[in-house]
This record gives structure tokens, C-alpha cells and sequence, in this order.
């Protein structure tokens, strides 16, 4: 087993609405190591977007130890979470998620121009993977120009631009058709293989469990079952 | 081009209706503005200059008797030397003496009350511009009465109406002279005034300085010295280099307790002064009221466009974007908002202050009469806007720190979003 990039000891969250709590995570084991392209599987409300929220330091856990890429992420404040985030984590979202006024190119640099890389620097990252990923000739369109999987791909470069420690997924192929699906997920397979980053998902699409190289099955907010490859 | 900048002119291009909506508020309130800063401006120096230039003058140099209470006898001696050596001064461009007298001015069928304005025509033509209202007859000849030529006088067209004379006829003053005698003499009207400053129109007499200081019995001394200066608005400082000059000048002779004092318009004419300040203090008002209004517009347009892309921010926090730095990118949003609309109304106000600086605007479309007459100063004709600099940058730099106060606030609260139920769609 290759060495923890993730650790969660007993991590619990719990969401209060109102007089009402209800227990997303009930004590979550587990720890991804560098280079992983995993999976969190379960039925809906399991806890799977929960937990990667937490590991994206995009919330914060009710209790329990969590570390990523060496850092304690349970009580981090707004604008070290941003921070931690920048530095270590890539997001791809279901929705895509692109900012509609930028280009392709634009979107895909952002999280570049936000660590105040210079524009030579930002064309010589994000140039080759957009040509990596397919989008050559598109570096000028805007989202709404672009097709689902082509704004995925954006999104995933945008991901990939600052060499994150680990890349989370949320159902990244939810709003994608099979053969887009399956490019995408090829595509991403590829990444992990050439570059070493870690992807960790959150989904219940078939498509992604068959390419995973392990599934971490969670019911009721705990993991259920751990699967390797 | 700066991201914050970039996102922020494109996200106005996004809801282009409700930019230009916006965009079109901000910018008339600012031409408001700028025109109003101009046309108040150039109304405000018209009256400066219309209180001041016909007769005040900029500066008046009186004993300090005679300006804590006027009176005949309290005269000082200021020959063409003590003229010279005031003009001499950077900040002095011209010097008038004058005899300053109140009398009784009349003839077989009817008599007025009158001030009596001794004045040296030349002088008094190069400090003010009284005799350019002359529209009967002539001015005063530049030498004093002598056994071939009575004593001349320039009425007000007022005073002139109400005594029912014109240029050659005859009129008999009776006045206190400085000895307590009763000063008399036959008088040949050679002249009607019309200045537009309603104290000289309608009961004002001017005679040759040496003719009244003979009636008054003043024997050579003077109640005042008017001068003039380039700018009404220096005046202060032109009263104090005179003032440090009679210092120097100990007194003109007189002692301590009657030493001369220098005075610009600003205290000769308290009322016309507390106007301006007025006027000047109720631009703050006019700001308040008219850039409310664009506030609220900026305010809730930026409220809606955040409220709009809640979902977007949070993705944009989630990838590694700082709060502060959201803070910052929705603050210069609102920037790039009220910048574009500050610099186009700047741009329109400009054009339109700038027509009303060449042209004027006429005021008869406001009145039947042709004109009205405020603070004794006669409007009428065409009032001149004052461009300047100032008057188009105030209005623009303010609406930019409005825009951003206005700002502040909806991107405040974006910059608070949680980015996890955000993109769940859960807030």
C-alpha cells in the first residue's frame, strides 16, 4: 500500500436543522494513499459528498482526526481552508461548474492566476493539458459554447493546473451521456497514471467503479465495505 | 488585464439591461451634478462679481474708525504716492479713492435721499466697472469743476427717474460736511447709470472726487480706497499683503487707534458670503439626495448579481479562491459599475456645462420680466456656467467612492457563503 495522502480517524459530521440532527458520518475510518484512483460508492445519503467536502476542507468535521497531505483539516479557518484548498486540492464538480463570462482557457487558469503565476508560467501548464485533454482550438469559447464532457475536461485541467496533492470528483459524469462518460473517465485514468495525482470519487455511476482501482462502499455514514482492485 | 477587473466588466455585459439600466443612473446623476457644480459655480461668481465690480471692488482700505462706524469726519489723506505704492503689490491690479457722503439731492419740484460717491474718474473706471453702465449721457470728465464748468454728477437711473432729470439738467445737494457745516452746491446732471447692482441704480450719485471732498469739506482726504484684484476668491489674500503694506506704511501717518485697515468683500459683504457658503454647503445635500439614488441602484444590482451567482462564488471559494479576495473582486465590480457610469456622465455633464459655459442659458425662459434681481445684484440676460477641472472630477471621484461604499455590503455577505451547501444547491 502506497503512503497516506488521506487519514480519517472516528471522523463524524452532523448537520443541525433546527430542533433536528441528523448524522451524515458516524465514525469514518480510512485513509487513501498517494497516487490512488479510488472511489466512495453507497446509495444516496450515505455520507460520500459529505466525507469529500471534509477532505476538500470545504466543511468541517463535527469530530474525529482528519489529515491531508500532512494537514490537520478539522478546524481550519475560511481563509486557510481557501488556502489549503489552493494548495493541495482539486475539485471537479457534477455541474461543471465553469465561470460563464470566462473562456475555456480563462477557466482553466484560474486557479493559477489565483497562486499569482505569471502568464508565461500559466501557457506553459494549461496549454498542454488542454491539448491533453482534447480542447485544442477551443481555448477561446466560452462554457456555454462548449459541450457537458468539453466543460468537464475544463474543468478537470482547471483541476489539475496547480499540481494538487489529490483530485476530488463529486459524480463528475452525472450530467454526462455514456460515451462522454467514458472518454472523461479514461481521460482522468490516464492523468493519474502519467502525472501520479490521486482522484478520489464520490459516485454511484458503474462506469467510474469499473475503472476505479478501489471502492470504498459506505452505508449509513460509515465505510461498509473496502474493495481493492 | 487584472482579473478582478476582467470579471467585472464582463459580468456587467451578462445582464446587459440591467447594466445599462444601472450604468444610465449613475451616469445622470453625475452629469447632474457636473452641471450643477458648473451652473451654481458660474451663478455664484455672477453675483460675486456683479456685488463687487461695480462697486465694492475686491478690497476697501478704510481708517479703522470709519469701518467700525462711518462717519463724515472720519477721513484719512491718500494722495497718488499711497495709491501707487498699493498698486505696486502683485495681488493689486487697480486702486480707486473715494468720498463717501449721504445727502439730499433735489431741485424746485422734488428731492430724494442720496448717496454721494466722490470718486477719481480715471481710477474709478480702472477699478470697477461702473462707468460701463453709463446709457444717458456720459461719464464724469477727468477734471474737477472750475469757474467755466459747474459740478458734474452721475445718477443712478433710479434715482434719475425718481427726480425726473436727464443729462443737463440741474440739481441742488444738501449734505453734512466734515466740519458739522451744511455743505451745498449746484450740481449738472452729465449723466444715468444702469449697473445691475441695485444700491448704485437706485440711489446713487457719483460726483469728481475733489467737487465732493469741496461740499464735504474734507480738504484732500478720502474715506476709502476700493481695490481690485484678478480672482474675487483671493481677495483674503490680497487683504492681508495690503494690510502687511500699511503696516509697513505705519499707519499712513494717523495714529495707532485710526490706522487704515484692509478689508476683502468677504467681510464688507457678510450676507453675499454666508450665501456662497451656503450654496456651497448645499452641494453636500444635493450629493446626499441625487447619489442616493444611484447608491440604492449600484447597491441592489450587485445585491441581485451576487444573489444571481451564489453558486458560482462558491465553486470559485471551493477551487481555492480566498474570501478576502472574493470581497475584493465584488467591490471592484461595483468600481468598473460606477466608473463607467461616473466617466460617461462626467463625459455628458462636461459637454452640457461646457455649452452653458460658451452660450450661457437664458434665463428669460424662467421669467416674463427678463430678469430678477438677488442679493442687489440684477440677473438678467445670460447666466454663464464656470467649467473647470474640479467641477466635472468632484462629482466623478465621489460617485467612485460611492460605488464602492455601495459595493460593500452585497459582496460582504458573498464573501461569507459556504461553499459545500452552496453548490449543493442547499442555500
Amino acid at each position: 500500500m502506497s503512503e497516506p495522502l488521506i487519514r480519517a480517524e472516528g471522523v463524524t459530521k452532523v448537520f443541525r436543522q433546527g430542533e433536528l440532527e441528523v448524522h451524515a458520518l458516524r465514525g469514518v475510518d480510512l485513509t487513501v494513499g498517494v497516487g490512488e484512483f479510488s472511489a466512495l460508492a453507497g446509495p444516496s445519503g450515505c455520507g460520500k459528498t459529505t466525507l469529500l467536502n471534509l477532505i476538500g476542507a470545504l466543511d468541517e468535521p463535527s469530530g474525529g482526526v482528519l489529515s491531508v497531505a500532512g494537514q490537520d483539516v478539522t478546524q481550519l479557518a475560511r481563509g486557510d481552508a481557501a488556502d489549503f484548498r489552493l494548495d493541495h486540492v482539486g475539485f471537479v464538480f457534477q455541474a461543471y461548474n465553469l465561470v460563464p463570462v470566462l473562456t475555456a482557457y480563462e477557466n482553466a487558469e484560474f486557479t493559477l492566476l489565483l497562486r499569482g503565476a505569471s502568464r508565461e508560467e500559466r501557457r506553459t501548464v494549461v496549454e498542454p493539458l488542454l491539448e491533453r485533454v482534447g480542447l485544442g482550438g477551443l481555448f477561446e469559447r466560452k462554457p456555454h459554447e462548449l459541450s457537458g464532457g468539453q466543460q468537464q475536461r475544463v474543468a478537470v485541467v482547471r483541476a489539475l493546473a496547480t499540481s494538487p496533492s489529490i483530485v476530488l470528483a463529486d459524480e463528475p459524469t452525472a450530467n454526462l451521456d455514456s460515451t462522454a462518460s467514458a472518454g472523461l473517465l479514461d481521460l482522468m485514468l490516464e492523468l493519474n497514471q502519467e502525472l501520479g495525482t490521486t482522484f478520489l470519487f464520490a459516485t454511484h455511476d458503474e462506469l467510474v467503479l469499473e475503472r476505479a482501482k478501489r471502492v470504498v462502499r459506505m452505508l449509513d455514514g460509515r465505510v461498509d465495505e473496502d474493495i481493492w482492485d | 488585464m487584472n482579473l478582478s477587473v476582467r470579471l467585472g466588466i464582463r459580468n456587467l455585459a451578462r445582464h446587459r439591461w440591467r447594466s445599462i439600466l444601472t450604468l444610465g443612473g449613475v451616469a445622470a446623476a453625475v452629469a447632474l451634478m457636473v452641471w450643477t457644480l458648473a451652473f451654481v459655480d458660474g451663478w455664484l461668481d455672477l453675483m460675486v462679481r456683479g456685488a463687487t465690480a461695480v462697486e465694492t471692488g475686491q478690497v476697501q482700505v478704510h481708517s479703522r474708525a470709519y469701518a467700525d462706524q462711518p462717519r463724515v469726519y472720519r477721513s484719512f489723506h491718500a494722495d497718488d504716492a499711497f495709491l501707487d505704492t498699493l498698486t505696486a503689490l502683485s495681488e493689486v491690479d487697480a486702486a480707486a479713492p473715494r468720498v463717501k457722503l449721504a445727502g439730499l439731492v433735489g431741485n424746485e419740484r422734488t428731492s430724494q435721499v442720496a448717496r454721494l460717491l466722490g470718486v477719481d474718474p480715471t481710477r474709478e473706471t480702472e477699478t470697477t466697472a461702473v462707468a460701463e453702465g453709463v446709457v444717458e449721457g456720459r461719464w464724469l470728465s477727468g477734471s474737477p469743476a472750475d469757474l467755466t464748468r459747474p459740478r458734474e454728477v452721475v445718477l443712478g437711473r433710479g434715482l434719475a427717474r425718481q427726480l425726473r432729470v436727464a443729462p443737463g439738467d440741474e440739481l441742488v445737494v444738501f449734505l453734512e460736511a466734515a466740519d458739522g457745516s451744511l455743505g451745498n452746491d449746484l450740481l449738472q446732471v452729465v449723466g444715468v447709470l444702469e449697473t445691475g447692482n441695485s444700491m448704485v441704480d437706485r440711489g446713487t450719485a457719483y460726483m469728481h472726487i475733489e467737487d465732493a471732498q469741496w461740499v464735504a469739506a474734507l480738504d484732500g482726504e478720502i474715506h476709502e480706497v476700493a481695490l481690485r484684484t484678478a480672482d474675487p476668491e483671493l481677495a483674503p489674500l490680497a487683504a492681508a499683503a495690503v494690510a502687511a503694506r500699511l503696516e509697513a506704511l505705519d499707519g499712513a501717518g494717523l495714529p495707532e487707534e485710526e490706522g487704515l485697515v484692509a478689508q476683502p468683500w468677504q467681510e464688507l459683504l457678510p450676507g453675499l458670503s454666508q450665501i456662497l457658503s451656503v450654496s456651497r454647503e448645499s452641494y453636500l445635500f444635493m450629493y446626499l439626495m441625487v447619489y442616493l439614488v444611484a447608491a440604492v441602484g449600484i447597491l441592489n444590482t450587485q445585491r441581485m448579481s451576487a444573489q444571481e451567482r451564489r453558486r458560482e462564488f462558491g465553486v470559485l471559494v471551493a477551487v481555492g479562491l480566498a474570501p478576502r479576495r472574493l470581497l475584493g473582486i465584488l467591490v471592484v465590480e461595483a468600481l468598473v459599475l460606477g466608473m463607467l457610469g461616473a466617466l460617461a456622465g462626467g463625459l455628458v455633464g462636461g459637454v452640457i456645462s461646457w455649452w452653458h459655459a460658451t452660450a450661457g442659458l437664458d434665463l428669460s425662459v424662467f421669467t416674463d420680466q427678463g430678469g430678477f434681481s438677488y442679493m442687489g445684484v440684477v440677473f438678467e440676460g445670460r447666466i454663464f456656467a464656470r467649467m473647470s477641472a474640479a467641477a466635472v472630477a468632484q462629482p466623478v471621484l465621489v460617485m467612485l467612492v460611492v460605488a464602492v461604499l455601495s459595493g460593500l455590503w452585497p459582496a460582504w455577505v458573498a464573501s461569507r457563503i459556504e461553499p459545500a451547501p452552496t453548490i449543493a444547491g442547499r442555500t
